[in-house]
């Protein structure tokens, strides 16, 4: 296993249940997931349709509330006690999101909806449209700066989705079945792409029935009816797993630097570069 | 999010529903305009009916009756009385009571001719009315004059600007507006300088119970002009209160004692704001009282209610509108829920999202506002256009250019920030259930 003990995880999830409750019919998505996030790693979460991985992902992006449990910070913050601002917060500075329809905003430029994340974080007009450019170009469109999503292929609307989710330069980045509606070729970019930008620092947990994203994850999540049934070593469990030091400010961040903003950051200093 | 961030996402989210914006705009427009114009029609008609009353005159003077008389100072201007008093006269001794109220400045005896004079003067007739005064009072009441002394002796009179003057007489539109219409043979006006010592013929005329006329002549001695003050007063002679009693026992049949009391005593207030308090101080003493700063008081009070009924009509189609701009919000809310849901996951806190459609709401209020003013004030300009051709071809053209609308800047930037405030207030509820949409149902949605 790649995880060294003494390490403080990114995230650390406690016997996380989530029901929903559909009329008089109880649906229980979560019945207890426990698992730690660790530091510049790939977690891929695989499992069957239905077995809670969507469920699982919307509550370590704060954009749902478990029905038990917690989830809480390197930072050492329970997020499922935060307010709404807190949660919104959270989602700004520590979580990037990438989903299987892209969820672009199809009247802004490909630009436009990269910077959309640093208009909400308050950052100046000048440093908004450089990072997004520096993004752009990352990702491998910087011709495509200006194009709507309309006029861009499936893969580069998820691109561009990608390069968004980077913006806030947050501590993990989410993907919900991020080659679901791509074609082959397009989804092996689209792995290639994030492959790419976990060896360069990114924390990245993804949620696949994909088999052959397993061969790009130090460890792989194994999920069936709402319970993690094991952690698989995955195809680079013996790569070292890279995180970039945190800085202060998105704006100073490079490209690829998986850092948060701001308070949060003291107590999240004392990781660089792990090694297995 | 900077203002100016939300301003920019705001008119982007604005042009892209654009067809859906003008036409809920266009509701604001109506709206606006038809507040914009009512309130108008009702300063207008304020403003015109203001400018007749300067021929009122003074807004500080009180005229005082003796309680429970009758009087006739012109219709539809009734004096307030507090009734059943036939025991209190106006004499000398109620004279000194109002003398010592406070804020008093000056109080004279006004008497009345009560017969018919004539005065001849450049071979034409007038008929002034006369009124008797105190010999020293005039200054003190505020009147001022341009030529001569306003201390009346015997046998001396001080006249009004247009008692000599060859138009029609009392008929006053507005401040100075009567004099400009002059008759089929214009003679100069003379000058005030000129008149001053000059002795002017007046006859006295009455009948004896057979119905035969007996005139009776008089020299009176011209000592002093008043300025004009475009009221009614530029149409009177004064004299002293003793030639009056003089004439008045000459045109009366029957004796009459004139310390008995006066029919009309004036007081002058020091304050326009006084009057009212001066003027119910006189009325518990039991004498029916009016003053030109009543009329217009209430005058002022009918038509700030006209104001609030009409503009009152205006605000039920801004209320039609602001169903529109609700029902607009909330279709842009379910179109772009799933948007919603995406700022939200980008980091939007609920205040951000509220503050995006509240501002779109809002800049639609204000869209429609500043172009509702404007078609209120275009049209304001062709109703004006209209009214005064009209005018034109009904012949006489008689002066004065009267303005039906009159829409001040206040109201003009009232109407935009109520506009902007019906915007917003129809934006809170889709705003508000935008903000607090949960992220994950939001993002689920198509
Ligand atoms: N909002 C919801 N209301 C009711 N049931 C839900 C809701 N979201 C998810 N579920 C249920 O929870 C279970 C897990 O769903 P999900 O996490 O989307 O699975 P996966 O992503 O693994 O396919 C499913 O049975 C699904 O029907
Ligand atoms: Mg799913």
């Amino acid at each position: 296993m790649a995880a060294s003990t003494d390490e403080t995880p990114v995230l650390a999830l406690t016997d996380i249940r989530r029901d929903f409750r559909m009329g008089r019919l109880l649906v229980r998505a979560l019945r207890g997931v426990t698992m730690d996030v660790l530091p510049g790693e790939f977690l891929v979460v695989m499992g069957p349709s239905g077995c809670g991985k969507s469920t699982l992902l919307t509550l370590i992006g704060g954009l749902d509330r478990p029905t038990a449990g917690s989830i809480v910070t390197s930072g050492d913050e329970d997020i499922t006690r935060g307010d709404e601002t807190a949660l919104a917060e959270y989602r700004r500075r520590w979580i990037g999101f990438i989903f299987q329809s892209y969820n672009l905003i199809p009247t802004m430029t490909a630009r436009q909806n990269v910077e959309f994340p640093l208009v909400f974080a308050g950052i100046g007009r000048a440093a908004r449209r450089a990072r997004a450019e520096a993004l752009l170009k990352r990702v491998g469109l910087g011709d495509r700066m200006t194009h709507r999503p309309i006029e861009l292929s499936g893969g580069q609307q998820q691109r561009v989705a990608i390069a968004r989710a980077l913006a806030n330069a947050p501590a993990i980045v989410l993907g919900d079945e991020p080659t679901g509606n791509l074609d082959t070729r397009s989804g092996q970019e689209i792995m290639d792409l994030l492959l790419e930008l976990n060896r360069a620092g990114t924390t990245l947990i993804v949620v696949t029935h994909d088999a052959r994203l397993c061969t790009y994850a130090h460890r792989v999540v194994r999920m069936e009816d709402g319970v993690v049934l094991g952690v698989d070593a995955g195809g680079r469990a013996d790569e070292p797993r890279r995180s970039v030091p945190i800085e202060g400010d998105t704006r100073d961040v490079g490209v690829t630097a998986a850092a948060v903003r701001g308070h949060s950051i003291r107590r999240r200093r004392s990781f660089t570069t792990a090694e297995a | 999010m900077s203002q100016r961030d939300l301003f920019g996402l705001m008119w982007a989210n604005l042009k892209r529903m654009r067809a859906r914006v003008t036409l809920t705009a266009l509701g604001v427009v109506i709206g606006t305009a038809a507040v914009v114009l009512l309130i108008s029609l009702a300063i207008g008609l304020q403003t015109s009916a203001e400018a007749q009353l300067g021929g009122f005159g003074d807004l500080t003077t009180i005229e005082v009756f003796a309680g429970g008389g009758m009087m006739s100072i012109g219709p539809g201007m009734a004096a307030s009385s507090s009734g059943g008093t036939d025991g209190v006269k106006l004499d000398r001794a109620a004279i000194e009571a109002f003398r010592k109220m406070a804020h008093v400045v000056a109080v004279s005896p006004k008497g009345n001719l009560s017969g018919q004079m004539q005065i001849e003067f450049n071979r034409e007739t007038y008929f002034p009315g006369a009124t008797g005064l105190e010999p020293d009072v005039a200054p003190k009441l505020g009147w001022r004059l341009a030529a001569g002394r306003a201390s009346i002796g015997r046998g001396q009179i001080v006249i009004g600007q247009k008692v000599l003057a060859n138009d029609f007489g009392p008929v006053s539109f507005g401040p100075g507006g009567g004099g400009s219409a002059y008759g089929p043979t214009p003679a100069p006006t003379p000058r005030p300088e000129d008149l001053v010592g000059k002795a002017l013929n007046a006859e006295l005329v009455k009948y004896d119970d057979e119905g035969t006329e007996i005139t009776r002549r008089e020299r009176l001695r011209v000592a002093g002009v008043f300025e004009s003050s475009g009221g009614q007063e530029d149409y009177s002679l004064y004299m002293g209160l003793d030639d009056v009693d003089t004439f008045n026992r000459w045109f009366s049949t029957e004796r009459r004692n004139a310390r008995d009391g006066y029919d009309n005593v004036v007081v002058k207030v020091d304050e326009r704001t006084e009057v009212r308090d001066v003027q119910k101080g006189i009325e518990d003493l039991g004498f029916s009282t009016f003053s030109a700063a009543q009329i217009l008081e209430s005058i002022n009070r009918t038509f700030i209610i006209m104001q609030v009924v009409l503009g009152g009509i205006g605000a039920i189609a801004l209320l039609v509108a602001a169903f529109g701009i609700a029902n607009t919000m909330t279709m842009a809310i379910y179109e772009r829920t799933r948007e919603i849901g995406v700022m939200k996951a980008i980091g939007a806190t609920n205040r951000d999202v509220l503050k995006v459609f509240l501002a779109e709401a809002g800049a639609i209020g204000a869209i429609g506002g500043v172009a509702g003013v404007t078609l209120a004030l275009i049209l304001a300009q062709v109703i004006e256009l209209f009214l005064r051709a009209m005018m034109a071809a009904n012949a006489q053209g008689s002066g004065e250019p009267l303005n039906l609308l009159i829409t001040p800047v206040w109201l003009a930037l009232f109407a935009i920030v109520f506009a902007i405030l019906v915007g917003l207030m129809s934006g809170i509820y889709p705003a508000l259930r935008a903000a607090n949409l949960r992220p994950v149902q939001a993002l689920r949605s198509d």
